[in-house]
């Protein structure tokens, strides 16, 4: 059983009004319902204030209400199409009816189909899904079908219309604005109220959907608070804190309480997750500071890397020490964020510690680690690619010509013919280019020349490595983490090699997108951390590394990373005549 | 490029590096298309690394752009066409006047390495600052507005001082007093101050008694 602590109270609705309750991903049509939302809301709400009513008087933890017909509405949502479609059910093979995710086998039953579409702009619903049918023919005719298998072949949502037609879609307004009243509760002296939701917008036009708490006529003032902006057809967490010790709010003490939804005209309300959160304000004499996280979690013995710390309770004035050491710099950010400068340190780890002005004080121990300073970088590197077998004396006459600093060095198994690699001997498939790059080592020292290796067609390497199955990859994750492990131990005092290009060209594709971020990466990270801690890592993009991939670039949390991409744009034009592009005559600048 | 330049401005702290680029050396306007890389990429900053002038003849501006020839296999030295030259002076960014002073920095700031008001000891922005002490400094040898100086001193209550600087990201620095400045100066004892830009501000005790003058000193 739950209890409510009648001094925290907490009031945690579920609004459903799309089909999917997951931030960042797409919006399906089902956006055009507000009555629909309208008076499942007033249900939701009702419940929810039910609930925390009768649970006031006891004690504990927050609750949580979900909404008890989801199931249903969605049965209703589905069947309500206008037209003669019937759909029965809808079921991934994931399970849950919203989150249709990338790959999934998405069953749907009914009868009377005609087309279907998915639809990730929603509103012109541009993506004819028809074409991605495995069966096509079967699927397109006007007959009955008892049941549709279909794998969502990347788009996340799923919505399913009668016709043919892109214009289609009367029927669906719009509503301007849906308030509820919250009737049964009312505004609390010196509280925080922290309204927290997912906001959701349709098209281009910035959403002018706003959450609020009100008084019998007056709006609580919330405190400032950024509030970011979802891309179209996308979630945004937004929160809004109101605090009823201030002077304008103080007034409505007292005072029923509504929360509201509110949306300009010919806007669409989209929101859900609402969570209304009551605490007492507390009293900053008693606040411990408490910090959870130090991110990142490791740097240099040298100090000046800027840190986050997270946590709670930090109060303005907070100082903070690594070790016995005071940091520099300090920011709050918030009171549950500071950023701060390390301080010099030893190596290991030390503690973390906040200090309040109010003498309280909390640390996370052993948070941060003081490892050994990079390799220092040429202030800027500019040189050349090449690979292993061509670090050869005729290729540093020519650099000895020039000003380069640095050679990006892929390395491959042996060819023809790299030995199995051994329990004793995970770089037996290499042993030819090792010798290679073992004798190129002097002169590369000599040459000021750094290196930056870069792991290419090694042992388990294929060039659809990342197209097969799941158990494949993982095979080929651990071949490339024996491979850093052992390279990072081999070099690891080698002033000539500051840096590890962790996979050359990562040949993700639409298909198997995040499995060199989430899948290969971490292991390939960890693998070379084990040994070294501070040596430079590089991460290329997914997407065979290629430019104008950044946008899913993920921020490695490890003071020493370079990120790098493969600039050969446009192909027609850099990479004519061969492969692909034989035949192509492109001149640049081209015509613009 | 887009989403590289978008993620290079976001987070302007990170090192980003274009592992390969590179053109067909036949492929008409290839020493153009070279020239506008590296221009953007020094615009940003990035690290670059050509591919390449070793191994196969196709991307390697070391051979001839004479596209009826391109299956040679030797390089012809006396022929390298106008791709290789930009390449080269690509890499000269790499290069230092007798003072320390990376060609690179000039270029990005001044737009060339050489020319009027380049040299070390010029003043480009007519700052005061010389060439040679923004770069030490971190500060923008183009702008008058960036320069590193004492922006405030105050004698608090108490008798400490407090002094107040322009601070670059990643510099360290030293306090150095005088009570005689016939005498010169001497550390003050706060050193290795990590910056916290855009101004460090650094307050010297009452005791033992605080000097009459102050320097601040960016360590090499």
């Amino acid at each position: 059983m739950h209890q409510i602590d009648p001094s925290s109270a907490r009031l945690h609705a579920l609004f459903v009004c799309c089909i999917t309750d997951r931030p960042g991903h797409a919006l399906a049509p089902w956006w055009g319902w507000p009555e629909v939302w309208a008076a499942n809301l007033k249900r939701f709400i009702c419940a929810a204030i039910a609930f925390a009513g009768a649970a006031a008087s006891s004690t504990a933890a927050p609750i949580s209400l979900q909404n008890p017909s989801f199931d249903s509405v969605f049965q209703t949502y589905k069947g309500g199409y206008p037209g003669t479609v019937s759909l029965a059910a809808v079921s991934l093979s994931a399970g849950g009816y919203c989150a249709a995710n990338f790959g999934d086998g998405v069953f749907l039953t009914g009868i009377g189909f005609t087309s279907m579409w998915f639809d990730q702009s929603r509103e012109t619903g541009t993506l004819h899904v028809s074409t991605y049918f495995g069966a096509a023919s079967g699927w397109r005719g006007t007959g009955e079908r008892d049941a549709v298998g279909y794998q969502a072949l990347g788009w996340n949502y799923l919505a399913l219309k009668p016709g043919a037609s892109t214009a289609d879609f009367s029927g669906y307004t719009v509503g301007d604005s849906v308030i509820d009243q919250l009737t049964e509760a009312t505004i609390q002296a010196d509280t925080l109220y922290t309204l927290s939701y997912l906001l959701g917008t349709r098209n281009a036009t910035p959403p002018h959907t706003a959450g609020y708490l009100q008084g019998t006529a007056q709006r609580l003032t919330p405190e400032a608070a950024s509030h970011p902006t979802p891309g179209n057809g996308n979630w945004a967490a937004q929160t809004l804190v109101f605090d009823t010790s201030r002077a304008e709010n103080s007034a409505l003490v007292g005072e029923p309480l509504t929360v509201g939804f509110s949306g300009g005209p010919g806007t669409s309300l989209l929101f859900d997750d609402v969570t209304l959160d009551a605490s007492p304000l507390p009293d900053p004499s008693t606040l411990a500071p408490v910090i959870t996280s130090v991110s990142p979690a490791t740097g240099s013995t040298e100090g000046g890397m800027r840190v986050t710390l997270s946590g709670t309770h930090f109060l303005p004035g907070v100082t903070v020490k690594f070790g016995n050491q005071p940091a520099t710099g300090v920011t709050r950010i918030d009171s549950t964020r500071l950023s701060v400068l390390t301080p010099a340190g030893s190596l290991g780890a030390v503690n973390v510690i906040a200090l309040n002005p109010n003498t309280l004080s909390g640390a996370l121990s052993g948070g941060y680690r003081y490892v050994p300073p990079a390799p220092v970088l040429p202030a800027q590197m500019r040189g050349i690619s090449t690979s292993d077998t061509l670090l050869q004396a005729d290729l540093f006459a020519l650099l000895a010509q020039t000003d380069a600093n640095v050679i990006r060095l892929g390395f491959s198994v042996d060819s023809p013919n790299p030995s199995p690699p051994t329990a004793q001997n995970p770089l037996a498939p290499y042993t030819a280019n090792l010798a290679t790059l073992d004798a190129a080592l002097p002169l590369a020292r000599a040459a000021g020349l750094k290196i930056v290796l870069c792991a290419a067609e090694t042992h388990g390497w294929s060039p659809a490595l990342f197209q097969g199955s799941a158990a494949e990859l993982a095979i080929y994750r651990e071949h490339l983490a024996t491979f850093w492990t052992a390279i990072a131990r081999r070099y690891l005092n080698e002033p000539a090699i500051v840096a590890y290009d962790l996979l050359n060209e990562p040949a993700t594709d639409y298909f198997s997108q995040g499995a060199w971020y989430d899948n290969v990466l971490p292991a390939a990270i960890a693998a070379v951390r084990r040994v070294n801690p501070s040596i430079w890592l590089m991460v290329e993009s997914e997407y065979w590394g290629q430019a104008g991939n950044f946008a899913d670039m993920p921020l490695i949390n490890d003071p020493y990373v370079i990120y790098s991409f493969h600039m050969y744009a446009p192909a027609s034009f850099t990479s004519q005549g061969i492969a692909n592009y034989i035949g192509y005559t492109a001149t640049y600048p081209g015509p613009n | 490029m887009q989403t590289e330049i978008n993620f290079s401005l976001a987070h302007p702290d990170k090192r980003i590096m274009v592992g390969e680029f590179g053109a067909l050396r036949w492929a008409d306007g290839a020493d153009r298309w070279l020239n506008d890389c590296i221009e953007l990429f020094e615009e940003y900053g990035w690290d670059w690394c050509n591919h390449s002038p070793s191994g196969w003849n196709g991307y390697n501006v070391t051979y001839s752009p004479d596209r009826e020839n391109w299956q040679a296999t030797a390089p012809d030295g006396g022929m390298r066409g106008a791709a290789w030259r930009i390449l080269h002076e690509g890499f000269q960014l790499n290069g230092r006047d007798e003072y320390g002073i990376p060609n690179g920095w000039k270029a990005r700031h001044f737009g060339a390495a050489t020319g009027a008001k380049t040299e070390a000891l010029d003043d480009w922005d007519a700052d005061g600052m010389n060439n040679l002490d923004e770069y030490r400094a971190g500060t923008i040898p183009a702008s008058a507005a960036s320069r590193f100086q004492i922006v405030d001193f105050r004698i608090q209550s108490g008798g400490s001082h407090s002094l107040q600087w322009t601070s670059v990201a990643g510099k360290r620095y030293t306090i150095q007093g005088s009570a005689n400045l016939a005498e010169g100066f001497a550390d003050s004892g706060a050193k290795q101050i990590i910056a916290t830009p855009p101004l460090n501000t650094h307050v010297i005790p009452a005791d033992p008694a605080p000097s009459l003058y102050y320097r601040v000193v960016v360590e090499p």
